[in-house]
């Protein structure tokens, strides 16, 4: 019965549960903050195509409790976020980066924590375990140091290099 | 879905750095170990910028060697001796890019580091570090050692001197400035003896700033001192002569909870034992023990007074009068006094049977992680009784457990839900294991299974169609198994995820 009308920035309207929905903090608040009516919710920066996949997360997750705090584990080898992805959401989340980009960028906008953790997660595991080279050509990013510059850069961390 | 096709990805869309907000980005990048950040330098000039533009990447200061060895089908290992230290270059950067406000220091290969290195840091910066480390630094001596520390000791919560010149003197000299320490580890140290304890002196400051000592439960329970100390100004390289003056010992020790002392065979460790555990006792959560000598029944009598023990670390060790009936009650009370033991590791104690464990282990519930390396009296019936009352363990370490077949192991597939690692090396495990893996295991990321003589290539291949379970191992190991062939190893590699590590070598093979 209740469901919510959200109208996207390519003027479409997507009609969702409100459970679902409630799991995004903006929606809910603007939810609970009356404004009930009948107009739909409008939510400029966020296209039809990237609010479909958002529910289907929310769904899927609707039923998970929320993360109660970190588990400050003080550990001498500091605080390591865990790297692990369940398997549901690593299918959910191959997609091209620009979807990906997206996906992050409403996860913050509507602060929805866990996929916003995991969209993060999943750019940082990118990242990871590559050389300055691969970074490049994976994200397609012009090199624009001098190479003089660049063989500095290295030398000052060489620790930190390869091998 | 009548999408309009996607934009032509233009050269800027694809950089995550040019296109997350800050907050986000600093998401990313908390996932990413020190060390690669620093890499990451290289990739262009707006990864420079943006990256150097956040202090608090940089508070955290790692200078670890590499912790990946480039994986090889071949498994070969790759050394980590060439790796060169830290400049003192990167070390002011660093610095620098932390806002002056660096909180974590570790460097770990220390033999590179060289004393102007150190002191240049020391003298420099007005340090808040909470964490400092450093892993064999050779030519580093005592003396400065010992400055650069005191210097610290106003914030220092966690202290780490691994194969360092460390002296009984400067222990106590350490012990006497870090009010706040909270963890102490003195690997590979050698020279020290129970009187490095003793004799601690609270020195007074400098200042006429009135040093203001709070004890008693906070936040987490955990008894905090706080005091204001002026910087101490090391003139003309002297630590400076304040007066000192002597007080009982207990309550002015630092919290300490955290012991490790890894490595010391040669220390004269009973006498550090006694005195950790009696000193400690109301603070003391792990206890790192490691190949540093037998354990006598004394000793583990005074670890029962420790009733705040989590983490035990007893490996490469012996319990000296294992034949004798006394043993058995000496762990039994350990188990009692000790109800929060969540972490033990036993590695090598060949001297041990089944009725010791249990009475070590039987009364426990929330083992999470057990390391039973060689360990031979571990049998299929141990695991068995032992699985029903260990539901929440997620390492387990089986390895050249030599009785262990497919039923023991079943038993914790079947009751240990949350298992994350498992090392059945050197176990008479055979193909059915692999179905008991799959079937069972939900959550394990890492995966040693090597020199297990009756593994085939046929069990081994059950794993690859279903691939959820390959794909999720951060690391897996099928070094020395005779019967899987490189075909096998080759698909198996390719199912994995390529950040993850797969070892594989037939010796002749």
């Amino acid at each position: 019965m209740s469901t919510v009308q959200i109208l996207t920035s390519d003027g479409q309207t997507v009609t969702v549960d409100r459970k679902v929905v409630s799991k995004a903090g903006v929606i809910d608040s603007a939810l609970a903050s009356g404004a009930e009516g009948n107009s739909p919710l409008k939510l400029d920066n966020i296209s039809a195509s990237v609010l479909e996949k958002i529910i289907e997360y929310l769904k899927h997750h609707v039923d998970d409790q929320p993360d109660d705090g970190e588990d400050s584990d003080d550990d001498i080898d500091g605080p390591r976020r865990d790297p692990i992805i369940d398997t549901w959401d690593a299918k959910f989340i191959e997609v091209d980066l620009e979807l990906l980009y997206e996906l992050i960028l409403a996860a913050n906008y509507l602060d929805i924590k866990p996929l916003l953790d995991l969209g993060c997660k999943t750019v940082a595991n990118m990242i990871k375990g590559k050389t300055p080279e691969e970074i490049r050509s994976h994200f397609n990013i012009p090199a624009d140091f001098t190479p003089e510059e660049e063989e500095q850069i290295r030398l000052e961390n060489e620790w930190a290099e390869d091998r | 879905m009548a999408n309009s096709p996607p934009p032509a990805l233009d050269r800027l869309a694809c950089d995550p750095l040019a296109i997350l907000p800050a907050d986000v980005l600093l998401n990313v990048l908390d996932h990413i170990p020190f060390r690669e950040r620093v890499r990451c330098l290289r990739v262009s000039r707006c990864w420079y910028g943006r990256l150097t533009a956040v202090p608090r990447l940089w508070r955290d200061a790692y200078f670890t060697g590499s912790l990946r060895t480039r994986s090889t089908s071949a498994g070969s290992t790759s050394t980590t001796a060439a790796t060169p230290g830290p400049s003192s270059q990167s070390f002011q950067r660093v610095v620098q890019w932390s806002g002056t406000k660096l909180r974590g220091l570790t460097v770990a290969h220390g033999d590179k580091l060289s004393p102007t290195a150190l002191a240049q840091l020391v003298k420099t910066q007005r340090p808040r570090l909470e964490r400092f480390g450093l892993t064999n630094a050779r030519r580093i001596e005592s003396d400065l050692l010992l400055r650069t520390v005191v210097r610290l000791s106003a914030t220092l919560t966690h202290l780490s001197l691994v194969g360092c010149k460390v002296t009984d003197a400067s222990v106590r000299e350490i012990l006497c400035h870090c009010w706040q320490l909270r963890s102490l580890n003195l690997s590979h140290s050698t020279r020290l003896s129970r009187f490095m304890f003793e004799q601690v002196r609270i020195r007074p400051p400098l200042t006429e700033s009135p040093v203001a000592i709070k004890t008693g439960a906070t936040g987490r329970g955990k008894r905090t001192y706080q005091a204001t100390l002026s910087p101490v100004r090391a003139s003309a390289g002297q630590p400076p002569a304040a007066v000192v003056y002597h007080l009982p010992l207990s309550p002015l020790h630092p919290p300490i909870q955290h012991f490790i002392f890894r490595d010391n065979d040669e220390c004269a460790a009973p006498g550090i034992w006694a005195t950790v555990c009696t000193y400690y006792a109301a603070t003391l959560e792990e206890l790192d023990w490691a190949h540093t000598g037998d354990v006598t029944l004394p000793m583990l009598d005074q670890l029962a007074q420790c009733t705040r023990l989590r983490h035990l670390n007893l490996s490469g060790g012996k319990f000296r009068g294992a034949a004798t009936p006394d043993l058995e009650p000496a762990l039994l009370h350990i188990a009692e006094r000790c109800p929060q033991l969540t972490k033990v590791y036993l590695a090598r104690h060949t001297e041990l049977t089944e009725s010791h464990l249990q009475c070590l282990l039987g009364l426990n519930t929330q083992l999470t992680l057990l390391d039973l390396t060689a360990v031979h009296c571990v049998s299929n019936a141990f695991l068995r009784t032992f699985s029903l009352h260990a539901p929440s363990l997620t390492h387990l370490n089986l390895s050249a457990c030599f009785l262990v077949e497919d039923t023991g192991v079943s038993h914790i597939l079947k009751r240990c839900p949350q298992l994350v690692y498992l090392n059945v090396s050197s176990t008479a495990v055979t193909d059915l294991i692999v179905m008991r893996l799959l079937r069972y295991s939900r959550h394990l990321r890492w995966l040693w299974m090597e020199s297990c003589p009756a593994l085939s290539a046929l069990g081994i291949r059950l794993m690859l169609s279903p691939s959820a379970f390959l794909t999720r191992l951060d690391v897996f190991s099928l070094f020395n198994c005779h019967k899987v062939d490189y075909e096998t190893a080759r698909q198996v590699r390719a199912v994995m995820r390529p950040d993850a590590q797969f070892r594989f070598y037939i010796p002749n093979g």
